[in-house]
């Protein structure tokens, strides 16, 4: 899958943790998950597991650290497609 | 003795019951003896004896009103959104917050908001994520769920309650002990106002515990509106249901002074144990401990027997019913036609378990505010041990008008031989009516 597409189907996860869904929409892969989207860190977790049920992957404790960014969260699902399909 | 020295009246009401959700769809349901139990499938294809049962139907739109998205998507356990929805809904009632753009915290305002086993309904996938080694896929809601004070820290959030919010349990007489708790404090001056109220969430994981013990009927299995028969010669055990009940209470003076409109006064009321002695035990109560109950709230409410216009039973039509009129018989002493009149709201919704008395204390507002009593149905064959107790002339058959009700009991009785009555009386016409 493509980097975009991960990207586009990743929003469309986060959208229900997020008060001000305009957020989502302007969201790039610089947007800050708490510092600017303001979810909860409490809800990472469900993001991850939601993640985890839409992609069809596995994403460890080690991924989870550093998670920032959308983007630090797209490149960590395209890294376990990837290792998946080579 | 519970201590009351500020008024306490009721100025908001929410409800989610089987026969109706909202107050509006519930008293309708209520003056026309409306059921609220169906036949569960489920039920049926588990193999319990009984397969009725009392389930709310919420709606989308209900949902969507008083809960974000998110909330929706997280809080599954259905107790804790019927408390949530009947919490809200009684606070919007109350308008409280009417003229206010946002709400601010207040230490003034509280929460006492009881519940039983409310996420009964939701943790097996948990647990059973757990016992597979899923522990790091649970979701964050989990704790939530697990958790009975959920409900009211939910409400207190997003109410600003900042005084003492707290979950109450006491078996079947949750709600009452409830309303109770939340009057003490107000009478008592630690706060102006009080949400109280219970929920219980229902469900095959829940009334397989009381099916096991033979309780529930298993006779009407077809015909489930005839199924609860509280008072009935052909009683055969409580009807499992589900629900919640909420009641915003409030000191007569703060609701007088921002012109609130009130459905009734908590007069008063008793809790008590009867320490499972004599007669009483886990699941049938001393009737020592119960007539003391029922004599101490009226001292507290400062009534004399004979005041006491109507009764709302706990009549859950096991064979508790003919001991509950004999021991209100013996502490009102009032016998035969003298006895007053008696409802149970369980006729049409069953046993809502914790949530029963604030959905009934619920429905004890609306009738004395509106001056009308609720049929107790499926009661056209009184059970003979009541003969000697009361007429059953005064078995509440059809829905009555009576603008003379002044006074209401509420009993209630809980597993585990645990007693609470309340007394409601009309509110007095120096205060505003609903």
């Amino acid at each position: 899958m493509q980097h975009a597409q991960v990207l586009l189907k990743l929003k469309e996860l986060i959208r229900p943790y997020v008060q001000d869904t305009s957020g989502v929409e302007r969201a790039s892969e610089e947007t800050e998950l708490i510092g600017e989207l303001s979810i909860n860190s409490m809800h990472l977790i469900d993001i991850v597991i939601d993640a985890e049920n839409a992609f069809d992957v596995e994403i460890t404790e080690d991924d989870m650290e550093g998670l920032r960014t959308v983007g630090d969260v797209v490149n960590v699902i395209v890294g376990k497609l990837q290792s998946i399909e080579t | 003795m519970l201590n009351f020295e500020r008024d306490v009246v009721i100025t908001g009401l929410g409800v989610v019951a089987p026969n109706g959700v909202g107050v509006p769809a519930f008293e309708a349901a209520i003056r026309t003896g409306k059921t609220g139990l169906t036949t569960q499938p489920k039920l049926r294809d588990l193999k319990f004896g009984c397969h009725v049962a009392g389930v709310p139907e919420v709606t989308n739109a209900r949902l969507g009103h008083y809960l974000t998205a998110l909330e929706r998507k997280r809080l599954t356990s259905k107790g804790l959104i019927y408390g949530l929805l009947a919490g809200l809904e009684a606070f919007e009632d109350s308008r409280l917050s009417a003229g206010h753009k946002t709400l601010q915290r207040n230490p003034r305002w509280g929460c006492v908001f009881g519940a039983g086993v409310p996420g009964i309904d939701v943790l097996g996938p948990g647990i059973a994520k757990i016992d597979a080694g899923e522990v790091r896929r649970l979701g964050s809601a989990m704790i939530e769920l697990q958790m009975p004070s959920t409900c009211a820290a939910y409400l207190a959030a997003k109410l600003r309650f900042g005084g003492h919010v707290a979950c109450n349990s006491l078996a079947c007489a949750t709600g009452t002990e409830s309303v109770l708790m939340g009057a003490e404090r107000i009478a008592t001056g630690q706060a102006d106002v009080v949400l109280v109220g219970s929920c219980e969430s229902g469900g095959e994981h829940l009334w397989g515990s009381f099916d096991t013990l033979r309780v529930l009927p298993r006779q009407f299995n077809s015909n489930p509106r005839a199924a609860s028969r509280p008072l009935s010669s052909t009683a055969a055990g409580f009807v499992p249901a589900a629900g919640a009940g909420a009641l915003v209470l409030e000191s007569k003076e703060h609701a007088v002074a921002r012109g609130a409109t009130v459905y009734a006064e908590i007069a008063g009321g008793h809790v008590n144990c009867g320490a499972q002695e004599g007669d009483g035990s886990m699941t049938l109560p001393n009737p020592v401990a119960v007539v003391e109950c029922i004599r101490e709230s009226l001292n507290h409410a400062r009534l004399e027997p004979p005041q006491v216009d109507a009764i709302s039973g706990h009549l859950t039509a096991t064979r508790g019913d003919p001991t509950e009129v004999e021991c209100l018989s013996r502490a009102l002493e009032r016998r035969g036609s003298a006895f007053p009149r008696i409802n149970s709201l369980k006729s049409m919704i069953g046993h809502t378990l914790s949530a029963s008395g604030a959905i009934e204390l619920v429905a004890g507002a609306l009738q004395l505010s509106r001056g009308f009593l609720h049929p107790s149905t499926n009661c056209e064959d009184p059970h003979p041990e009541l003969k000697p107790w009361l007429d059953p002339g005064r078995i509440v058959q059809e829905a009555t008008e009576d603008s003379n009700l002044h006074t209401l009991l509420k009993c209630s009785f809980g597993f585990g031989d645990l007693n609470a009555c309340a007394v409601l009386r009309r509110a007095n016409h120096t205060a505003k009516v609903r």
